[in-house]
């Protein structure tokens, strides 16, 4: 019926219940180091006084400042775009004039893309998760659809997209 | 919870589907129905189709949410168009930048071709694998050469992302989600 069918196919119990479990501990320990000292706390003001620094740059004072951010770099696109940049800055407009994210990391909604002040694209997989109300993970196609409703309308005052992928487990 | 289940069913009440081959066609279906069509439009706010790219392959479509403020867009691509599209991959190519230390953090940077004027400054926040990964250089050079950016790939993670041996990752990756066969 379509071209990924083939990869979609479901593998065997055998494979499930004694191959998979060692794989899942192997991406566990590949995973669990970068994403351990990659840690907002850590990273958080890293990508903020770069951005400070950049936009306070001289050389730079005359330039539209973009930012794209992908997987783990998409919580802080996100960010950048918010007004206030998070509850460390005094900034009163976004640090960036416009934000794309592709399967953004930690990416909540609607506390995310409701702070957002800069122009925002997304790139979303239909499996990709987020979360909804910040609460337990929850599909972001769903959220979207939700938030699109009469009674609790998507409150967007800037240009806003999404490109979204149906069927793809992660973005 | 009460409030989701509300909303989740309001939610499947609205549901349209777009005809894959007539765009501007549109029917209410049931979620059941959903559960098997290829292309779903949330019809409540977006039932107003802009563009259509491509319109007799329909693959993508533009949808603007009529009911809004500012311009609030949704394209929907009709189905995932290769293998590894699903997977993913490990690009090859000849990133054409430079490693400098700009800002204080060291940083790959990608600048226009020459003669072409600067649009912008665009800062790539990189995923887990790291400022050093092939594919976000190669995406930095394009974004550089074909959109007239230059292209910032700071060093975010100090290092300490997953660039030793990013295809073990991307195998391993694969074996957990059965994209290895």
């Amino acid at each position: 019926m379509r071209a990924t069918a083939a990869y979609e196919a479901p593998s065997s119990l055998l494979y499930t219940v004694f191959v998979k479990p060692f794989y899942i501990l192997r991406a566990i320990f590949l995973f669990a180091g970068p994403a351990f000292h990659t840690r907002p706390s850590k990273s958080k003001p890293i990508v903020l006084n770069f951005m400070r620094s950049l936009r306070a740059d001289p050389a730079t004072a005359d330039s539209k400042i973009g930012v794209v951010g992908f997987c783990w770099g998409g919580q802080y696109a996100v960010l950048l775009g918010q007004d206030d940049s998070g509850p460390v800055s005094t900034e009163s407009k976004p640090l960036t004039d416009a934000v794309f994210t592709a399967h953004p990391a930690r990416f909540a909604i609607p506390e995310d893309v409701e702070k957002v002040k800069a122009p925002l694209s997304m790139a979303l997989a239909e499996k990709d998760l987020c979360r909804c109300w910040g609460r337990t993970p929850f599909p972001i196609l769903a959220c979207l659809m939700i938030f699109s409703q009469d009674n609790m309308p998507f409150p967007q005052t800037t240009p806003f997209e999404y490109l979204l992928t149906p069927r793809l487990p992660q973005g | 919870m009460a409030d989701l289940v509300r909303h989740q069913y309001k939610w499947a009440k609205s549901f349209t589907r777009c005809s894959a081959t007539n765009p501007s066609r549109v029917t209410t279906i049931s979620p059941y129905q959903w559960l098997a069509q290829p292309l779903v439009v949330p019809h409540a706010h977006m039932s107003k189709i802009v563009i259509s790219i491509n319109p007799s392959k329909a693959r993508y479509f533009l949808l603007q949410h009529t009911q809004q403020q500012a311009p609030t867009y949704a394209v929907i691509m009709d189905t995932v168009q290769c293998r590894d599209c699903v997977s993913g991959a490990i690009h090859t190519g000849k990133p054409t930048g430079t490693e400098i230390t700009y800002q204080g953090l060291p940083t790959y940077v990608t600048r226009p071709d020459e003669g072409t004027p600067e649009k912008g400054i665009i800062v790539f926040i990189t995923d887990i694998f790291g400022w050093e990964f092939p594919n976000s250089r190669l995406l930095a050079d394009k974004y550089a050469k074909k959109g007239g950016y230059t292209v910032y790939i700071p060093d975010f993670m100090r290092g300490q992302s997953i660039h030793q041996d990013p295809a073990q990752a991307f195998t391993t990756f694969h074996q957990v989600t059965e994209l290895h066969q």
